[in-house]
């Protein structure tokens, strides 16, 4: 899997760059396979991300809404991620 | 799709062709030819739909095939290209002309989007372009200052990314049946759908109901704040949708005299403020929950104060996103990303 790591029941998308648009689909579909596998918790990791727009930001709630709010997280979000995390009241999901 | 074929006459022409099969996704079947004279037999053999001429022949000046390929009427159809000019012969005849100094990728991209417009990659189907003309069919009029009674007026931009658009606006004057001045004025809104094909065209006419419903329950009474409209539509996108839906919207109320500018926002980020004797327009940020995220969010109605007030811009992400990398210290830009563009604009005016 390119976007996603796996330990025990707790899942890890890391994305490289630019979560946009382009890469939604292939995003998802290993996501189903994560939840398939048995996951039920799911931290996004933003260190390696520079960008994410309004599509990659509605993704993400949609995976939150899978796992439920309690077992979604999000760590090292920087620069615009950052931003458009705090522009959009979602900076709560931010842990330490 | 019919297979169209190109023809390409130029000396030394492998990695020009090379190239372009490269850029048209090996879709075309490319002839060449090296010499002017082979080029002419080869063209009236193949009719193909492009032919790419050299203006630099060993035996003939290109300018001057690319002349005898448009007076041959069995090559009419034939889109000619006229490549590496200088300078112009009297009388020469193509269809694009094309300076020596252009680069290749900018040829070629200009190839590709002829190539797909022969090939009838670029028509819509007949659903598509329906859905085309209902949303300009639907779209709200500008209004001049006539309209406002003097005191404002409004116009919209709307661009969608792919001819069909998944934002949706729209804004009304309305005066008040019992009399009551202060509920006289501009109601509007503006809204994101996700994606911009005939899905999210569909949702944004459903969105776009949801939202009107509310805004009049606002303007007759029934409800007594923009945050109320907006938890109102939060309520029926919850009802309404089964899969996660998020619409960022922001709406607003603006008195007929353009004194006050009430609105909330509902995860639209920010929007543009233009103050008299300002350059620039400051951007206003509205940090708030996107409709759909929550059953259980709350929103905030502002207010704006318009007295130094000389337009106010509201628009979605699309351009939202441009305007803020544009402004950030990081100008990697890489392609020209863009998305639908909409955005509502009210100016105001001078009282003469």
């Amino acid at each position: 899997m390119q976007y996603f790591t796996i330990k025990n029941a707790e899942a890890t998308l890391a994305v490289q760059g630019n979560y946009t648009t382009s890469i939604l689909k292939a995003v998802k579909a290993e996501f189903k396979n994560v939840i398939n596998n048995g996951c039920i918790k799911l931290i996004v990791d933003f260190s390696n991300t520079n960008i994410i727009d309004s599509t990659g930001l509605s993704q993400l709630c949609e995976f939150r809404n899978e796992v439920h709010a309690a077992n979604f997280s999000a760590r090292n979000a920087h620069g615009r991620v950052l931003t458009v995390l705090q522009d959009s009241n979602l900076d709560g999901w931010l842990k330490a | 799709m019919n297979t169209i074929s190109i023809l390409v006459i130029k000396q030394d022409a492998e990695k020009f062709i090379e190239s372009l099969r490269y850029g048209l996704e090996n879709k075309a079947d490319i002839y060449s030819a090296a010499t002017g004279l082979d080029g002419l037999l080869m063209c009236q053999n193949l009719k193909p739909g492009i032919v790419i001429i050299d203006t630099n022949l060993e035996d003939l000046n290109g300018m001057t095939v690319s002349s005898i390929i448009k007076d041959n009427y069995e090559c009419r159809y034939s889109l000619v290209y006229l490549i590496g000019i200088d300078c112009l012969l009297e009388n020469t005849k193509a269809d694009r002309y094309i300076n020596s100094k252009i680069p290749y990728e900018i040829l070629i991209a200009q190839i590709k989007r002829d190539f797909k417009k022969i090939s009838g990659d670029l028509e819509l189907s007949e659903e598509w372009e329906n859905g085309v003309i209902r949303q300009y069919d639907c779209l709200v009029q500008d209004f001049s200052s006539v309209d406002t009674g003097g005191a404002f007026k409004v116009n919209r931009l709307l661009s969608p990314y792919h001819h069909l658009s998944g934002d949706g606006f729209f804004y009304k004057l309305l005066k008040s049946d019992d009399g009551d001045s202060s509920k006289d004025g501009l109601y509007g809104f503006i809204f994101d759908c996700e994606g911009h094909d005939l899905s999210s065209y569909g949702q944004v006419a459903a969105i776009l109901y949801i939202i009107k419903a509310a805004m009049w329950r606002y303007q007759s009474g029934n409800l007594t704040s923009l945050n109320q409209v907006m938890a109102a539509v939060n309520e029926e996108i919850f009802s309404s949708y089964n899969s996660t839906t998020l619409i960022p919207a922001l709406c607003f109320f603006m008195d007929i005299n353009a004194t006050v500018f009430r609105y909330c926002s509902a995860g639209i980020p920010t929007f543009l403020v233009k103050y008299k004797g300002h350059h620039k327009a400051d951007s206003i940020k509205c940090r708030s929950f996107i409709l759909g995220y929550d059953q259980d969010s709350t929103w905030d109605e502002k207010l704006l104060k318009m007295d130094d007030v000389e337009e106010i811009i509201l628009t979605t992400d699309g351009l939202n996103d441009l305007l803020r990398e544009k402004s950030s210290d990081d100008n990697t830009q890489v392609f020209a990303k863009h998305d639908d563009i909409s955005a509502i604009f009210i100016k105001k005016l001078q009282k003469k």
